[in-house]
């Protein structure tokens, strides 16, 4: 009756029979020894921030700033603030403060071996990177951590104990079996697999591209027939590519690769890449590569049903004009993307999108040498369709009477 | 075998066995309903997200009769210009969807109506109506408003305007409209005044198009102008098909001129081998009608409904450009706007105001409120950035561009460390040495090695721009006004970048060639060393990104005249006698045959060649002004910017002297690349004694 008793309880009242009969906290460690022990990591911990301080200012006067003191108190304050918290949340249950005082010793020490390391390169004539007391700041924070971590482990063990196991049942170990071993290592296996599929597949597209992730991106995420693409994009934007996401590429790639057969049965692989596939069009202080997703989402299913590029190209351009107005004020170095979003450009921006509207759609197309938009036509380069209004606003280019 | 509903107890006709068992009654009964209010909650959520805001109402006229109404406004909601679109024969409200939809893209209030099409009086209440209705609306600027009709609608709209004059809008858009009676009566009676009849009137009225047949123009209507004017008093915009089948075009054209005859601004465009609806491109007509209204009439603003708004007039007026050039990106930037408080939100206001095309179309709403929060954080903890004036705080501090680098974060990625490098400085001096220390010394551990990460530590391995580009963005880490210097060495042939930091101690702007590993703060002689033409540096508006590129130095401000002996040059502009605004002066330094060159064993030759460096536009006054650096061994040549041969002189420049030129648009004056310039060996002691 006991035992289903005491299983009954709630976690409340397995709480509140650790405090005393009067709602007093039992405290377990004596508390002037829980002062010296917080007084000592005090002290050290005040020992460590000078000494980061003397070490990032050598030549400033300390103790005449106010901001020295200042964040020296706040620093402090950090050792009896985590004393604080764990007491209370384990209702003086867990003592904190050894566990606090290791944790600034440790840091005091570390400060010593990272200062000694140092002395003996430079006694050896080798010199330190200017960010070696940089790396060196991560150190405190990252024994706090640790310590806390461990304070939590504590925290969790003495609270499961209470609210999970039931009093006087007695735990039977179970006897595993090699057929259940086996396929429970095959599930963990299958598991981690999947897992880093998922990684490689979700997680790598959403990196910044640089010399890692383009090569691994290649590997697993680029078909064969599609390598050589690939590096030629990569190569083609060179380090422009870093400012943006492996996706950005990746969609530029696949999205030209859909659309490559669609208006022209035999296109040799030079006027594929250079004028389909590649998201440069022309040079501008900032470039912008990453507009093909949305310009193929906007012109691809209103020109899906062509085969002739000369008929999308009426179309694309009919489109563009619908959603970017030419306006001399808008200045010409901005890019696709900037000019999709603002909605606005001047003529020469104009054509730099039209170009780009028409290599998402998969007509090959360039800037000729007046920077007009010509498209080729499977055998030659013509001019491509020009939009019916430039502006309203522009009397030049309509019949105005 | 049991069924599951036997198996769990329960009758056949309670269906909650499907049900996991773990579920209560209580909670099973409740996973309906959460799913309701999910979906509510989705739609609420979408309703919010789209771009448009759309208000349907039916208004009630004078006479008793009610009227539909269609609003689409574009998100934010501020106060907008509104356009008046009526549809033509047959057609409804919601069929006008994407012709408003298109308009409030532009950043205009869309208004639709299903208007009487067979009564024009009725329509004259309706619109009266709506008329009214607009006055009262917070989101209306009524002194904004276009009427934009399209064949039917183009009949009511003119008509209207013609019998109400006193409601005209500032804008008449009329698409494949033709002439109407009232304008033909009117036409009839100054005709009989001035007894000089010659217009002969075909108005069909049954199914509401007509045929205007207007005389030749120009016809002496002198007698009715006035009145005529009295009553078309606002632009008129006439847009027509050459093929329309309804209304010839050969009728507007006459319409158009006699318009104008009258006094009216009218502009007609005819569209080549366009119908009267206009046909697959009347989307882009629309597009191009709503691109004109949204020209011609007022900003949107934005800010009328912000409570607490301090800024001023002009700067409203940058913060609502900025906006309405923001496109699909408003809504971004409004949502940084409103998360923001005071001050830090007028601070934002600025900042957008005056951040390029390239940030309008790519900063994301936290990007913008990081940047402005952690330069209010330095102006609150820091002395040289408290007292910094606060136009300069907010184009100098808060501001992310410096020349064409990518957005980056600079405060997360330096700003932690920043912070513990100048936390014992007090003053500008000791706040810039710190971090231009800092950046020294990581530019001598990686020279030349190629980083992974292309953030700002990549920029502090390369040239002088570079070196400045990146002390800029350091330095405005931690609140530090800081802008980027170019400058011109016309005897070395070579340009130089560094920086100006503002001094709250000097309260002026500071020359450190941040660019230079030697150079110091306080280390100033270095700015006499080498003969300069101009400092030109970013004014923090729009455009000055890649000002020094492209050339267009009257982009700039030149600070030459804070830290180089210079001469102040006034040029006039006279065109045919006059003086004449808005022309364009340029200066340009002439290099080769001597200088710098092999004979002066300088280590890079410039072949002969002529540099702009600085140009400025001719006031209304006909005036240009400009501050050039004293002349080293060549004089200076001005000229007009024009084709052809344009007039120039030469200009040799003392220290604290003023000049005045006069340069002529039709004197044209080649000039000869090819031959030698003056020289100017006179000036070579001055320089000297100026170090």
């Amino acid at each position: 009756m006991t035992t289903s008793t005491e299983s009954t309880k709630s976690l409340f009242d397995r709480l509140r029979d650790l405090v005393g009969p009067r709602g007093q906290v039992r405290l377990r460690s004596h508390r002037w020894f829980t002062v010296l022990l917080l007084g000592a990591s005090v002290l050290l911990v005040a020992g460590h921030y000078t000494f980061g301080e003397w070490i990032f200012h050598p030549k400033v006067a300390l103790w005449r700033e106010s901001a020295f003191w200042w964040d020296c108190c706040k620093l402090v304050s950090w050792p009896v603030c985590f004393w604080l918290f764990w007491t209370m949340a384990s209702l003086g249950k867990i003592t904190s403060a050894p566990v606090i005082l290791v944790a600034a010793a440790i840091i005091g020490l570390g400060d010593w071996v990272w200062y000694s390391v140092s002395e003996y390169l430079r006694d050896r004539g080798i010199g330190i990177s200017p960010d070696y007391w940089d790396w060196w700041t991560s150190w405190a924070q990252a024994v706090a951590i640790g310590g806390n971590v461990i304070l939590a482990i504590r925290w969790f063990r003495l609270f499961r104990f209470y609210s999970i196991q039931p009093a006087g049942k007695e735990i039977v170990p179970q006897r595993l079996s090699w057929l259940k071993a086996g396929l429970e290592s095959a599930v963990l296996l299958l598991g981690i697999g999947v897992w880093l599929l998922i990684l490689v597949h979700v997680g790598l597209p959403q990196l910044k591209a640089n010399g890692w992730t383009l090569v691994e991106g290649r590997e697993w995420l680029v078909r064969g027939a599609l390598k050589e693409d690939f590096d030629f994009l990569a190569a083609r934007g060179g380090s422009q590519w870093r400012r943006y996401r492996l996706a950005a590429l990746l969609d530029n790639l696949k999205l030209a690769d859909l659309q490559r057969h669609q208006f022209y049965a035999n296109l040799d692989e030079p006027t594929y890449q250079n004028y389909i596939l590649s998201p440069q069009i022309d040079v501008l202080p900032l470039p912008e590569l990453d507009w093909r997703l949305a310009l193929w989402e906007y012109f691809h299913p209103r020109v899906c049903h062509l085969n002739a590029p000369g008929a999308a190209a009426h179309i694309v351009v009919r489109l563009l004009r619908e959603r970017v107005g030419i306006e001399p004020t808008f200045g010409s170095d901005a890019g696709v993307l900037t000019i999709w979003r603002e909605g606005f450009t001047d003529e020469k921006g104009f054509d730099r999108i039209y170009v780009a509207a028409l290599r998402s759609v998969g007509i090959a197309a360039r800037l000729d040498d007046k920077a007009r938009a010509e498209i080729w036509n499977g055998t030659n380069w013509e001019s491509a369709p020009r939009p019916l209004i430039t502006s309203f606003c522009n009397p030049k280019v309509i019949e105005s009477n | 075998m049991k069924t599951a509903s036997e198996r769990s107890g329960l009758k056949e006709t309670d269906f909650s066995f499907c049900f996991p068992g773990v579920f209560s009654r209580r909670v099973r009964y409740c996973i309906p309903l959460l799913l309701l209010v999910g979906i509510i909650a989705v739609m609420v959520w979408a309703k919010g997200s789209g771009p448009f805001k759309r208000i349907e109402l039916s208004l009630k006229t004078a006479d008793g009769g009610a009227v539909n109404c269609l609003v689409v406004l574009p998100k934010p909601v501020g106060k907008h210009p509104v356009v008046i679109y009526l549809q033509g024969v047959g057609g409804s409200l919601l069929g006008s969807g994407n012709e408003l939809r298109q308009f409030a893209e532009l950043g205009l209030a869309a208004v639709g109506l299903e208007y009487d099409q067979t009564n024009q009086s009725v329509f004259d209440g309706q619109f009266t109506a709506l008329y009214q209705y607009l006055q009262q609306q917070s989101w209306a600027q009524s002194n904004a408003t276009a009427w934009v009709g399209v064949s039917l609608g183009a009949q009511r709209t003119l008509t209207f305007a013609v019998r109400h004059p006193e409601l005209q809008p500032q804008l008449l858009v009329r698409l494949g409209g033709g002439g109407v009676k009232e304008l033909d009566e009117q036409f009839d009676v100054q005709s009989s005044q001035a007894k000089h009849s010659t217009l002969n009137t075909k108005y069909q009225t049954s199914n509401g198009s007509g045929q205007l047949t207007l005389p030749d123009a120009p016809k002496p209507f002198a007698a009715g102008k006035s009145q005529l004017t009295n009553w078309i008093h606002c632009s008129v915009l006439l847009v027509h098909g050459e093929q329309d089948e309804v209304f010839p075009v050969a009728d507007v054209r006459r319409l158009a001129e006699w318009l104008r005859s009258q006094g009216v601004v009218v502009e007609a465009h005819i569209l080549p081998g366009l119908s009267h609806g206009f046909g697959e491109d009347r989307e882009v007509v629309m597009r191009a009608v709503a691109e004109y209204c949204a020209a011609r009439l007022a900003l949107p603003d934005y800010t009328d409904h912000l409570i607490g708004c301090q800024l001023n007039l002009a700067d409203r007026e940058r913060f609502n450009q900025a906006m309405q050039r923001a496109g699909q990106r408003r809504r971004e930037l409004w949502q940084a706007v409103t998360a923001a408080r005071e001050p830090e939100r007028d601070t934002m206001m600025n900042v957008i105001g005056g951040l390029e095309d390239y940030d309008l179309a790519h900063i994301s709403a936290a990007q913008l409120k990081k940047l402005v929060y952690n330069a209010w954080r330095a102006r609150r903890k820091y002395p040289w950035c408290r007292d910094t004036p606060m136009k300069i705080f907010e184009r100098f501090v808060a501001n992310p561009r410096t020349y064409e680098e990518p957005l980056e974060d600079w405060s997360a990625a330096y700003g932690p460390t920043l912070s513990r490098v100048v936390k014992y400085c007090h003053t500008t001096s000791e706040a810039s040495d710190a971090v231009w220390q800092w950046m020294r010394v990581r530019a001598m551990e990686h020279p030349t090695s190629e980083m992974e990460q292309p953030k700002i530590l990549s920029l502090i391995r390369g040239d002088c721009k570079d070196f400045s580009v990146a002390f800029t963005g350091l330095a405005r880490t931690e609140g530090l006004p800081v802008r980027p210097a170019w400058t011109f060495w016309p005897t070395i042939g070579n340009d130089h970048y560094w920086n100006e930091v503002w001094s709250v101690e000097e309260r002026r702007w500071h020359a450190f060639d941040t660019s230079a590993l030697n150079r110091s703060y306080d280390d100033a002689h270095w700015m006499t060393w080498v003969p300069k033409s101009v400092i030109q540096v970013p004014t923090g508006e729009r455009g000055a990104w890649n000002a020094v590129a492209d050339q267009r130095w009257e982009s700039l401000t030149n600070s030459i005249g804070l830290f180089y002996p210079s001469g102040h040059v006034l040029v006039r502009v006279l065109d045919d006698g006059k003086l004449a605004s808005g022309r364009r002066v340029g200066v340009q330094v002439w290099l080769g045959n001597g200088m710098g060159g092999k004979q002066a064993d300088s280590i890079k030759f410039w072949e002969p060649e002529v540099f702009t460096i600085a140009a400025a536009i001719t006031d209304q006054k006909g005036e240009a002004r400009l501050v050039l650096g004293q002349s080293a061994e060549q004089p200076y040549r001005i000229f007009l910017d024009a084709r052809g041969e344009p007039d120039w002189q030469w200009l040799a420049v003392r220290s604290n002297r003023t000049y005045t030129l006069t340069l002529e648009t039709g004197n044209h004056k080649p000039f000869d690349i090819k031959a030698t310039p003056p020289q100017l060996s006179w000036l070579k002691d001055e320089i000297h004694e100026t170090r």
